[in-house]
């Protein structure tokens, strides 16, 4: 089974394609000043549509993970267990679910530091996982 | 104004039932709620279905209405998500009928989870994926509902200090009470041991944290309360004292923190509305989608505070015998995960008195609480005599 790729549409094709070069893009509103993630086309905050990107530090802590044994709902991802899955809180605030690679063999911790790091999964597509801040 | 109550419940077998299809098993529940009721089919103009998760149906409203003949006022299909899916349907029959808009309408839900599945898919099947909000977690190799759970266990672990002794208890409960359900998927004992045991399958979840996969149905009939009268119907009528709800989001990367999520909020408007609080209740069905679930509905229920919900349940305050025993028909967990459906069948079987070696004695009062999605919707419904 092939592993789903992002759907990629007008609104959050700047996104994958800041992944792709190296960078991880936040929406900032220019209204009401709030950051979120995912991408929209008006800020859940106050709904206005005047939105600027931000370049994220790609740093943060996790904020919650878990490390997968089973491959559920298909085997897209059976080769890769076990694999650990983070929500990662960025240094901006903004609320992340992403992977968490490097060793697997120990499980971190909440609060661990994390960086991010791009992992190319396709031709032009680029994921943001994260990994353990030495 | 007519008074709405509920006068039929209806369930079908559960567990593994091959060559059944979601359809065939919510026509058979409603047909079952009806003659429980002591109605006729004539009666009903009013019929209300949430989709199954494992199949895709388009208009199953009309698909099952015509299935039974039916020609009702008011064929529609509501997906809130979860057990708030089954409140907002009971909670629609309950407008439908005081706003004299129909006499008699079923709320039904089922499906042929466990067989439907393609052979070697462990967990959950969904009929769509990958849309919307789901791009950003199924690239990832967020994929079924364990590792979104998994991810609000941890956190409730790290707020709060929860123990997997404390949701060993969760899990160990709900065998005992299936113990006493004759119609009950998984009917053994589980003990401490074999829980901590148990593999994991997404950490902090193992195996004995997650609900059953299920077939079956389950539907409830409500009509008014003149009605039900005139026709002398054959079961007591249990009335509905108070509904809430509340939505925060969808997705697991929008999770609030623990102690942010719905729940408390639609239980203290169900409170408000019905005028009683958690003193009042003599039982809860709390939606169990995985263990975690149980612990924060019952601070959600306000019977402890918010993070004492592992001590509650390790003290044994959530078994049958307790002043307020949870899941009291062994739960999504135990019994058979129908989407909430049974735990709507079990609060009015309790209410009636009729749940045999499980009945909690006295019975006036039951909530059902549950949650949709990832804790993202919540529904509070509290059932009481009439």
């Amino acid at each position: 089974m092939d592993k789903p790729l992002p759907v990629i549409t007008p609104t959050t094709e700047p996104f994958w394609r800041a992944c792709a070069e190296g960078r991880l893009l936040l929406r900032r509103c220019q209204t009401c000043g709030s950051l979120f993630h995912y991408p929209r086309q008006a800020c859940p905050s106050c709904w206005s549509e005047a939105l600027e990107w931000r370049e994220s530090s790609g740093r943060g802590a996790i904020w919650s993970f878990s490390q997968v044994h089973v491959a559920l709902g298909g085997d897209a991802w059976k080769d890769e267990l076990p694999y650990t899955v983070v929500i990662v809180e960025l240094d901006e605030g903004v609320r992340m679910l992403s992977r968490l690679v490097g060793s697997a063999a120990d499980e971190p911790a909440v609060g661990d530091r994390v960086q991010v790091e791009f992992f190319r999964q396709a031709e032009g597509v680029c994921l943001p996982y994260f990994r353990l801040e030495r | 104004m007519p008074e709405p109550v509920i006068v039929g419940i209806g369930e079908t077998r559960v567990g593994e039932l091959p060559g059944s299809t979601s359809v065939e098993l919510q026509a058979e529940a409603v047909r079952l709620a009806v003659q429980d009721a002591g109605l006729e089919k004539g009666d009903l103009d009013g019929l209300l279905t949430c989709p199954p998760y494992s199949t895709a149906h388009s208009m199953l409203g009309l698909q099952v209405s015509e299935y039974l003949g039916l020609r009702p006022r008011v064929a529609a299909t509501i997906d809130v998500g979860g057990t708030p899916s089954i409140l907002t349907m009971l909670e629609t029959a309950v407008s439908l009928v005081r706003d004299h808009r129909c006499t008699a309408v079923v709320c039904v839900f089922g499906e042929n989870q466990r067989t439907s599945r393609p052979r070697g898919v462990r967990g959950t099947v969904r009929a769509a994926t990958v849309r919307g909000g789901e791009a950003w977690e199924e690239p990832f190799g967020v994929s079924g509902m364990a590792i979104a759970y998994a991810l609000l266990m941890r956190r409730y672990m790290y707020r709060y200090g929860a123990t997997r002794e404390q949701f060993g208890a969760v899990a160990i409960a709900a065998r005992k009470h299936a113990l006493l359900n004759p119609n009950a998927q998984l009917r053994a004992p589980l003990s401490m041991d074999e829980y901590l045991a148990s593999p994991m399958v997404a950490s902090p979840i193992c195996r004995r944290d997650c609900s059953l996969v299920s077939d079956g149905a389950g539907a409830v009939v409500v009509t008014s309360r003149a009605y039900a009268t005139g026709r002398a119907l054959a079961r007591r009528a249990v009335a509905v004292l108070g509904h809430g709800s509340r939505v925060s989001h969808r997705s697991i990367n929008q999770l609030p923190d623990v102690d942010e999520l719905p729940l408390a909020s639609a239980a203290a408007e169900a409170y408000a509305r019905a005028g009683l609080s958690a003193r009042d209740l003599h039982f809860a069905q709390i939606h169990d989608a995985f263990t975690i679930s149980t612990l924060l509905g019952v601070e959600g229920l306000g019977l402890c505070a918010v993070g004492e919900g592992g001590r509650y349940a390790a003290e044994g305050l959530i078994e049958l015998g307790s002043p307020v025993p949870i899941n009291t028909h062994g739960g999504h967990l135990a019994q058979a995960h129908i989407g909430g459906m049974l735990h709507v069948v079990e609060t009015v079987r309790q209410l009636r008195g009729e749940a045999g070696a499980r009945q909690v004695p006295g019975a006036r009062v039951g909530a059902v609480l549950g949650n949709g999605g990832v804790e993202s919707a919540a529904s509070c419904t509290l059932l009481g005599e009439a």
